[in-house]
């Protein structure tokens, strides 16, 4: 095997794995006739085939993820998993910190800030355990959970900064990656009428 | 004519995107695999168009799906009779080009009614 042939062949490796095992036999019999008739010598052709790469990489891992097959189904539930475990630690972390320093001691902002955190946390653990079940569902309910974690934690974090770095990354950094996930997968289950839009510009145009 | 009850009429899926309209006239004369089609694309635009072969392969998975393109594998005499796959339209895919060449048609007529182009030879 050639060396281009094998850079070819690693690239292919970060299409979903489902998309691989179908199509990869297919994918190197193309290249290896495009090589054969001198096509992969010319220096654009690498670039339109980077370029031809990120953009059906980016939309196969797209209907992977968003697709009523099993495997998106699982990572609706590796998400949900997430935020259950991520909502668990800080309304464990923030009942500690109530425990240690009190509630009725501290002043309005921060009691506040206690509840809302509180309030959002287990708001993102009610839709998380949804997402976890398998339910489609529950996805919009993460969404404003996660923009409300988000929202109650830059609060705390700017006028009552009282929680641990840890808790403050953990309770800004996982919604963010949420609700973009949710944002890129919000048009799921491709329809027919999708499917024709699924590949409008996806051929490289010279 | 080969449709399946769960296909859509035809005319639920226009407009097709210009590339995917593009393999699916590469299919209408002739079954062929991705990278007689990738050629077909290419030289029906005159060089134009010129597909990926993740994009057509992707593009050629939904159209399966979608009913409108079948695939059957095959021994490639130009490959040294290495198996590969081969597409080709089924008569719902035939029924969804004539309804997209249909809707083009319209289109055209219209541009010329407004003089935006002279008659097509």
């Amino acid at each position: 095997m050639m060396r281009d042939e094998r850079v070819y062949r690693v690239l292919l490796r970060a299409y979903p794995a489902r998309f691989r095992q179908e199509y990869e036999h297919e994918l190197m019999l193309v290249f290896r006739e495009q090589r054969r008739d001198g096509g992969t010598s010319d220096r654009w052709y690498w670039t339109a085939l980077l370029i031809d790469l990120m953009c059906s990489i980016a939309r196969e891992w797209h209907e992977e993820v968003t697709s009523n097959s099993p495997s998106g189904i699982a990572h609706l539930r590796k998400f949900g998993l997430a935020a259950v475990l991520v909502a668990a630690f800080e309304v464990l972390n923030t009942a500690a910190e109530v425990q240690a320093g009190g509630f009725a001691g501290r002043d309005v902002l921060s009691q506040a800030g206690i509840v809302v955190t509180m309030l959002t946390m287990t708001a993102l653990l009610v839709s998380g355990i949804g997402l976890v079940r398998g339910r489609r569902a529950a996805a919009p309910s993460a969404g404003i959970a996660a923009a409300g974690c988000i929202a109650s934690f830059a609060f705390i974090g700017v006028v009552r900064p009282m929680l641990s770095v840890l808790a403050m990354l953990a309770g800004i950094g996982f919604p963010v990656a949420l609700l973009l996930w949710l944002l890129v997968n919000r048009g799921r289950g491709a329809s027919p009428a999708q499917m024709g839009n699924a590949v409008q510009t996806r051929g490289t145009y010279r | 004519m080969t449709r399946r009850k769960s296909s859509p009429p035809a005319e639920s899926l226009l407009p097709l995107p210009s590339a995917t309209f593009d393999i699916i006239l590469a299919l209408v004369d002739d079954e062929r695999h991705g990278y007689a089609i990738m050629k077909e694309v290419s030289r029906r635009t005159g060089g134009a168009t010129t597909l990926g072969a993740g994009t057509l392969y992707g593009a050629l998975k939904r159209l399966v799906v979608a009913g409108i393109v079948e695939e059957t594998e095959k021994p490639d005499p130009e490959s040294g009779d290495e198996r590969r796959r081969y597409y080709r339209l089924t008569d719902y895919g035939v029924a969804v080009a004539k309804a997209e060449a249909r809707r083009l048609g319209g289109v055209v007529r219209e541009a010329q009614r407004l003089r935006l182009v002279g008659r097509l030879a």
